[in-house]
């Protein structure tokens, strides 16, 4: 049984975390480094960010997420350029994501509340991951024109759908 | 004491990014540019949820939240605080992402944990301090800050309105004001006279004010003295009361001078209000580098005159001469009035106010809060010294006091939640004879 809305989170939030782990590890299997050390980084990402958040000195929010920022970016930029490591690098972003929502210190349920942060930022993933799926040419300029897209086209929706509705005028009688 | 305070929120702030959006949003665009830079998709795929949430958190908070109506109140006797209060206004399902931030005096400690029940359409919060001294201070209104879930962007919906009052002095004050306070000495050429007027047997002369009715003006004396005077009766007449606080910086440092101050100022206001409460005269000093003074009088408008008065007292950096404060206060209030002397008296007997004072033809009673509670168990010393060090400097300061008990009596205020001593000297009047 989860706990109510607006009480602390007891569980430190393990789940994302371990999700986290899981998504980074894979993510490091695939990747570009020799095989023990890409999936041990990706762990060791998840793993530190966690501690930090739950053991670590003074009260800043924004330290634990380093590490795992870390290893993202070493991750990202040591693969090797194909779909199924640009799918598990927008993943292990998402994972991220998911991870920061579920802070120990914060409400329970955060994860549900940030839903409507989290999916646009997916399908922004998803699209991106479709437009290099679908699209011929060279893979790598292919993702990263696709991955562009992607971004100018959630922006977009989004700025649309903030905007201002003008109300209908009334004649004045 | 209860005071209630009602504030209704400004328009809402704009939206504020924190360190972590920033954050995200370096690392996913510097991901981008590396993407682009090297025409490897990978990294940015990684960045893209980094980017994409800064943006959609701000454009979650800038559709949240209307201005919010905060209702608060400080509750509690004593060292007991409690801060209750509700804010409304339309959160629905955010209610849980809005926190609640009450700026704690330095002299309080969290009694128990801060409680909170929220529903979509009202906060309502409870917190319970307890004080470690005597203070007054002015609270200002809780920060009432929405987040979004990420916390990556954040917006204040209610900023600063009224601040609340909490003003907290030992409860013995509250029983001051019955104490019959010595009558004043009779001013050059005051007559007691057995003609009754209105109001009971003729006390003196003073300065008429505005809208005063002819009838009770001394025609007689005004013509003497070329100004309007009125006559003063001395039913209801308790005997005035010069509360003078010291304000000079001492060897102590800002820290502990600040400190002893506010436990002062948190005196001297429980004593006022005690006293103009039973309708006495009180008149208030602070004297630092120079001497700023409030007049003697009584009643409500006196009240908030003396209140602000005490509020703005601060420690100055620089100490005016003794005699400096004595000539003032010969030159602002009639002798005889009974002065209350507040000071810490940590310095050598030439620093010391009461002499010069008591020159001028002031009866004087010294209350001198004590450095040495907030001294003890600084952690400096050694369990096993601790004690003995604490003695010594007992001993030191009771002898630096002893020295002022030729000029008057002298209550060395230790523990700050009780000023009996200061009551029992009030109320027998022969200890306030001097020699």
């Amino acid at each position: 049984m989860s706990a109510p809305p607006g009480s602390p989170d007891r569980g430190g939030g393990l789940a994302t975390t371990v999700l986290l782990g899981s998504v980074a590890c894979f993510f490091g299997f695939l990747g570009g480094l020799p095989l023990p050390f890409g999936p041990v980084l990706g762990a060791l990402g998840a793993a530190g960010s966690a501690a930090w958040r739950t053991y670590g000195p003074g009260r800043s929010t924004t330290a634990p997420l380093v590490p795992a920022l870390v290893v993202l970016v070493v991750l990202t930029v040591t693969s090797p350029a194909g779909p199924a490591t640009e799918l598990f690098a927008g993943l292990t972003g998402l994972a991220l994501l998911l991870w920061v929502a579920d802070d120990p210190a914060r409400p329970s349920g955060g994860g549900r509340r940030a839903a409507s942060m989290i999916a646009p930022a997916a399908l922004g993933v998803g699209m991106a991951w479709a437009i290099t799926l679908a699209w011929a040419g060279r893979p790598q300029e292919v993702g990263v024109a696709g991955g562009l897209l992607a971004i100018a086209l959630v922006l977009l929706a989004f700025l649309v759908a903030t905007l201002p509705r003008r109300t209908p005028a009334v004649p004045d009688r | 004491m209860t005071e209630v305070q009602r504030s209704t929120a400004p328009a809402p702030a704009l939206l504020r990014w924190t360190w972590r959006a920033y954050l995200l949003v370096t690392v996913g665009g510097g991901l981008a540019v590396l993407a682009v830079a090297t025409r490897d998709a990978v990294p940015l795929f990684g960045g893209i949820p980094l980017l994409l949430a800064p943006f959609l958190a701000g454009w979650e908070g800038a559709r949240h939240l209307s201005g919010v109506t905060l209702d608060w109140q400080a509750r509690g006797l004593g060292p007991d605080v409690t801060i209750t209060g509700v804010a409304q206004g339309r959160f629905g399902a955010s209610v849980v992402d809005v926190a609640i931030e009450v700026e704690r005096p330095l002299s309080a400690a969290d009694a128990e944990p801060p409680r909170f029940e929220r529903d979509p359409a009202s906060i309502r919060f409870a917190i319970h301090w307890t004080l470690s001294e005597p203070t007054i201070t002015s609270l200002p209104p809780p920060w009432i800050v929405w987040r979004d879930p990420l916390s990556l962007t954040e917006r204040i919906i209610a900023g600063p309105c009224a601040p609340l009052l909490l003003d907290r002095y030992p409860p013995s004050l509250h029983r001051l004001g019955s104490i019959r306070l010595e009558k004043t000495t009779p001013l050059p050429g005051e007559i007691h006279s057995r003609v009754l007027g209105k109001s009971g047997e003729f006390f003196g002369l003073r300065e008429a004010s505005q809208g005063e009715p002819p009838r009770t003006i001394n025609w007689r004396a005004t013509a003497r003295a070329g100004r309007l005077l009125t006559n003063d009766y001395r039913v209801d007449r308790t005997g005035d009361l010069l509360v003078v606080l010291d304000v000079r910086p001492t060897s102590l440092g800002p820290e502990a001078d600040d400190r002893l101050l506010g436990v002062a100022r948190a005196a001297v206001h429980g004593i006022a209000e005690s006293m103009i409460r039973d309708k006495t005269r009180i008149g208030f000093a602070s004297f630092g580098e120079f001497l700023t003074a409030v007049p003697l009088s009584t009643g409500r408008a006196h009240r908030l005159r003396i209140l602000r008065a005490i509020g703005a007292a601060r420690r100055e950096e620089v100490a005016g001469p003794a005699m400096r404060c004595a000539l003032g206060l010969r030159r602002l209030y009639p002798r005889g009035v009974t002065a209350l002397v507040v000071s810490s008296w940590t310095e050598d007997p030439s620093f010391n106010l009461v002499p010069y004072i008591q020159r001028q033809g002031f009866p004087v009673v010294l209350l001198s809060p004590s450095p040495l509670p907030m001294r003890a168990r600084t952690g400096r010393l050694e369990a096993a010294d601790e004690p003995l060090a604490e003695r010594l400097e007992r001993l030191e300061r009771r002898v630096r006091l002893s020295q002022l008990w030729v000029h008057g009596p002298v209550v060395d205020w230790e523990d700050f939640w009780t000023l009996d001593p200061l009551s029992r000297i009030l109320r027998r009047p022969a200890y306030r004879r001097t020699s």
